[in-house]
């Protein structure tokens, strides 16, 4: 037997940095034997990680509990700001609304009674997320999620970050090196060397060799050791999802003091959307698109136009950084002994954060799963490289919902409702969601990434049309519900009387005041 | 000497505020007006009156907090010596106006509580962008039920008074030196006039919420003996207290 005692992760994006935390963090103990699993990080000084304004989801927050760094040094050290939802902008294009949001906390009474069904039979209803939760309408009003920066004991609605990407790295360094004990190796990677066992050694440039038991990929784009090395091909998804590039921008506020938007805000465009993330100092903006659909030309003065209507005082450059990428996923992600995360493992469209999340389900589960030997190693890549491509393709199918009920004209919007584009088991599903409300037992698997909340915020918040004729013979809970509805009106008020706004907690947590 | 001043959230953005749980700025308070929706809260704790205003004829509800012998007995040197503070001492250094239905946050500009500087354990009204503060909007919301609860007193003593369910309470101290003082210009409930209400009348002031207030004011008198103990520390302390309702 071959113990697993030395990881090496290649490359020291948020990806290797966030998969090593967890790694050590997990594995911090020795085993009966005294051996400690090491952890390496080799990271290029002359390679630049794509560092844009992130957001999270929720789970960061237990996940950075894990690796051991508190909320207060990535506020002062990251830039980091609280994410309570995403609001969508003119994704619809008639009727009064212009939006509507996709918040992380549930909704009122979702424990005992899903009141969806009550809301839709409430023709006096008009706004589901506002009308079942009260988180909309704290992002409406530029409210923080919680009353001071230590609320254990008082209301904390649930959140997520925004942060500096660039900066949130260094926070991981820093904090992996010092407390975790990973290894730090600044070396270039030249060469893979392979055998029967997958990759056998890296070679760099002042180093040597380096050896390890399970290689982690985390070279972005690139793909040195999944792809290069050991040719897993991708998986394409881009008959699905069209966008094929972005423009980005950083953005100054108009004033310094202005209001931090706590959601993240997207709004539909002609060939995309764009993403505004509002960090401390400065909103991180992007334009994804797809080249087939518009010129880059024709991008640039799209972006332009958005970024002109939100400081109009900027000096825009004429013509911004770009990314072009590939949607879809690797076809196995863990192949012999080398793990693919992050960028290297695929790429989707970041309109629900999911890049973040999904670095954070991978690297969990490797340090959950870590093989003990390498014989035991083919069962559990097995299991990962399953679990992980449903992960992948219920992502695809959930960013899809948002496209297929948009009506929006443009050719961009029409191809993305064509029949053939939308996969299967979504269209089956939004066929059945005509005569019956969505249930929590449309998502029971194991590995479901967004759960029936998720989808009911987006396909109600796009105001779907259901034909409940059927379904009301199984409807017993009006009073139930209406009291749920009520309270979330309370909730509302109270919390408005209460809530500090977005930046002013951010002011008390880096002490300005 | 205080002055109130409308709060501002561009003249007075960098104010700071700190909190004084032992609120000495009340030491030398004997009464403090009440709202309606403080009774059942401070009932436990102060005694419970109404004020009779000779001069323009108004009362007000009120908790006996001190004696002038005395000043305040429930402000000690290190603690509030109480499980309740009444909303318009809680809510210092603020009070309220009210204009055309809008409620004006006004601050006495000449506390020691408010300070332009970020001193220890003091936070700031206003965040940087302009809004008000946790800790303001803890004190606005704790204005709007103060505005809210007076209202609701004025109505609730008229109710008493129309049903003339109102009579003079004297009280007399005993002093440890043996003198007693009487002192009047309080009243309560009288609660002879209360068991001949009609059932009728018993049931609308149940229904209203009044009567469980009306109980409450007659229960809280025991609270004068709260007041006697609290004052066991200072020279020549009450040692005994009498009450007496006269019509």
């Amino acid at each position: 037997m071959t113990p697993v005692n030395s990881v090496v992760i290649v490359g020291g994006g948020t990806a290797g940095w966030l998969t090593a935390g967890l790694l050590a963090a997990t594995h911090s103990k020795q085993g009966s034997t005294g051996a400690r699993l090491s952890v390496k990080v080799i990271e290029s000084d002359s390679i630049h990680p794509i560092g844009v304004g992130e957001g999270t989801w929720p789970t960061m927050r237990s996940t950075l509990a894990k690796i051991g760094i508190e909320e207060a040094a990535l506020v002062q050290q990251a830039s980091a700001t609280f994410k309570q939802a995403s609001k969508f902008v003119h994704w619809h294009t008639e009727g009064e609304r212009t939006g509507y949001y996709h918040p992380f906390s549930a909704p009122q009474g979702s424990a005992t009674v899903d009141i969806t069904p009550y809301w839709l039979c409430n023709t006096a209803l008009h706004e589901y997320a506002s009308d079942v939760c009260f988180q909309p309408s704290l992002c409406e009003h530029g409210l923080a999620p919680k009353l001071t920066a230590h609320s254990k004991q008082n209301f904390s609605a649930n959140y997520g970050y925004h942060l500096d990407a660039g900066k949130f790295i260094s926070v991981l360094r820093e904090h992996c090196k010092k407390e975790l004990g990973v290894e730090h190796i600044i070396d270039d990677v030249t060469d893979v060397a392979t055998d029967d066992a997958g990759i056998k050694h890296v070679v760099t440039k002042n180093n040597d060799h380096i050896r390890g038991d399970i290689f982690v990929d985390c070279t972005g784009f690139s793909a040195h050791l999944i792809e290069k090395a050991l040719d897993v091909p991708m998986e394409d998804a881009s008959s699905v999802l069209f966008s094929d590039s972005a423009l980005v921008h950083q953005i100054a506020y108009s004033d310094e003091h202005q209001p931090i938007a706590c959601h993240t805000l997207s709004t539909a465009q002609k060939a995309g959307w764009i993403w505004d993330i509002g960090l401390q100092n400065r909103r991180g903006t992007g334009y994804v698109y797809s080249s087939k659909f518009q010129s880059d030309d024709e991008a640039t003065q799209t972006f332009t136009a958005y970024l002109k209507s939100i400081n109009p005082d900027e000096e825009l450059p004429s013509t911004f950084r770009k990314i072009n990428y590939k949607t879809g996923y690797r076809k196995r992600f863990w192949e012999k002994n080398c793990v693919a995360i992050g960028l290297s493992s695929g790429f989707l469209e970041p309109l629900e954060a999911s890049s973040l999340m999904l670095i954070e389900q991978s690297a969990i589960q490797l340090a959950e799963q870590l093989p003990p030997y390498t014989q035991v190693m083919p069962h559990v890549a097995n299991r990962f490289n399953e679990a992980l491509a449903y992960k992948w393709q219920s992502t695809i199918a959930f960013l899809k919902l948002h496209y297929v009920l948009s009506n929006r004209n443009e050719d961009f919007w029409l191809a993305n409702r064509a029949p053939q584009s939308i996969p299967q088991r979504l269209a089956s599903l939004l066929e059945e969601w005509q005569y019956r409300p969505i249930l929590d037992s449309d998502f029971t698997d194991r590995d479901e990434v967004f759960s029936a909340q998720s989808y009911r915020y987006i396909l109600y918040g796009m105001s779907h049309k259901t034909d409940l004729s059927q379904y009301v013979r199984s409807m017993s809970q009006y009073d139930g519900a209406d009291k749920h509805l009520q309270l979330n009106k309370a909730l509302i008020a109270q919390l408005i009387a209460r809530l500090p706004s977005h930046r002013g907690l951010i002011d008390t947590m880096l002490n300005k005041y | 000497m205080s002055s109130y001043t409308p709060l501002d959230n561009q003249a007075h953005r960098n104010l700071c505020i700190k909190a004084d749980k032992r609120f000495s700025h009340s030491a030398e308070f004997n009464l403090v007006s009440l709202g309606f929706n403080e009774i059942a809260s401070i009932s436990g704790c102060m005694p419970i009156v109404v004020t009779a205003n000779d001069a323009n004829h108004s009362h007000t509800l009120a908790a006996v907090v001190g004696w002038p012998e005395f000043g305040n007995v429930y402000c000690s040197d290190t603690e509030w010596m109480g499980h309740a503070v009444p909303l318009s001492i809680q809510s210092y250094p603020f009070n309220y106006a009210v204009e055309q239905d809008k409620l004006t946050v006004l601050f006495d500009e000449d506390s020691p509580l408010i300070s332009n500087n970020s001193s220890e354990g003091a936070s700031a009204l206003f965040a940087s962008d302009g809004s008000p503060s946790a800790s303001l909007k803890q004190y606005q919301s704790m204005l709007s039920n103060l505005a809210s609860g007076s209202q609701q007193a004025s109505a609730f003593i008229q109710a008493l008074t129309d049903l003339e369910l109102l009579s003079n309470l004297s009280i007399t101290l005993h002093f440890e030196n043996g003198e007693p003082r009487e002192s009047t210009g309080l009243m309560t409930i009288n609660e002879d006039k209360l068991v001949q209400l009609n059932a009728d009348i018993i049931h609308q002031l149940h229904t209203q919420g009044l009567l469980v207030a009306i109980n409450a004011m007659m229960l809280s008198l025991r609270q004068y003996n709260r007041l006697v103990q609290l004052t066991k520390n200072a020279n020549n302390p009450v040692v005994k207290i009498g009450l007496k309702t006269t019509n």
